[in-house]
């Protein structure tokens, strides 16, 4: 797992993001807004790389009400990780 | 690798709710609280004044003056480095008079690397009393904090939390 060992902070991953959206969405929910946001942009399977998560986090950052919050969250970790690990 | 956060303060689907409806995960410029911010520091004497909300895994700061260095690009930091998250969980202010020796901070990175010091931050309690962060000044060097210097702080969150209602209003 990448992580910037000053900071002692890991990279984020898919499993993480998920992981936060099914915390405050529902399996369910958590699951069409991450496929949506897969789709939207053409992101196929897993979102394995940090790019393809940051895209898709910021797609859900754009999202109206709560999915929008955790979306914020997410691209504060990745944009944490990618300035500190520069 | 790492886990979603499990802080049931922090991650509580109704403050979260609240901070979705006054739309503070949103980039946005805001030069009322920007002024705040900055009346903050030059009150404490102090170089830095943010607005911080507290997300479910991540501190995003609404507005700032006299922050520079890497938070100024991301805008935020992950919520387990946040000194502020401790006023969501407690309802009361936080102060860190010597961040080396405090018992909550001393490990933080923020701390370690960054080398903040000093730490004073109110908690911002909307209308539907939901903590959604803090206000807060930070510094470089060891100082104290006065019941009065605390009162002043929770004047600004007050403020802070009238603008960011009336703004969706």
């Amino acid at each position: 797992m990448p992580q910037v060992d000053k900071y002692n902070y890991e990279a984020p991953t898919r499993e993480f993001a998920i992981g936060t959206l099914i915390r405050s969405l529902g399996r369910d929910e958590a699951q069409r807004l991450w496929n949506e946001a897969c789709n939207s942009n053409n992101i196929e399977g897993r979102a394995n790389t940090l790019e393809d998560l940051e895209r898709v986090s910021d797609f859900i950052s754009e999202q109206p009400g709560v999915a929008g919050v955790l979306g914020k969250s997410l691209t504060v970790r990745i944009r944490t990780f990618k300035t500190l690990n520069h | 690798m790492s886990q979603p956060n499990n802080d049931a303060s922090i991650t509580d689907a109704k403050r979260i709710e609240e901070i979705a409806k006054l739309r503070l995960h949103e980039d946005q410029v805001d030069e009322i609280l920007n002024e705040y911010a900055q009346k903050a520091s030059e009150t404490f004497n102090l170089p830095v004044s943010l607005i911080s909300i507290v997300l479910d895994e991540a501190q995003i700061f609404a507005a700032s003056h006299g922050l520079e260095g890497w938070m100024l690009d991301t805008g935020g930091t992950p919520v387990e480095w946040s000194f502020c998250a401790n006023s969501v969980k407690s309802g009361e202010p936080f102060i860190v008079e010597n961040a080396k020796e405090h018992d909550v901070v001393k490990d933080n990175p923020l701390v370690k690397v960054d080398g903040i010091q000093c730490y004073a931050g109110a908690p911002m309690v909307t209308s539907n009393n939901f903590i959604i962060g803090n206000f807060c000044v930070i510094g470089k060097e060891k100082r104290t904090f006065s019941e009065d210097d605390i009162k002043k702080l929770k004047d600004f969150a007050n403020e802070a939390v009238k603008r960011i209602e009336e703004r969706v209003k």
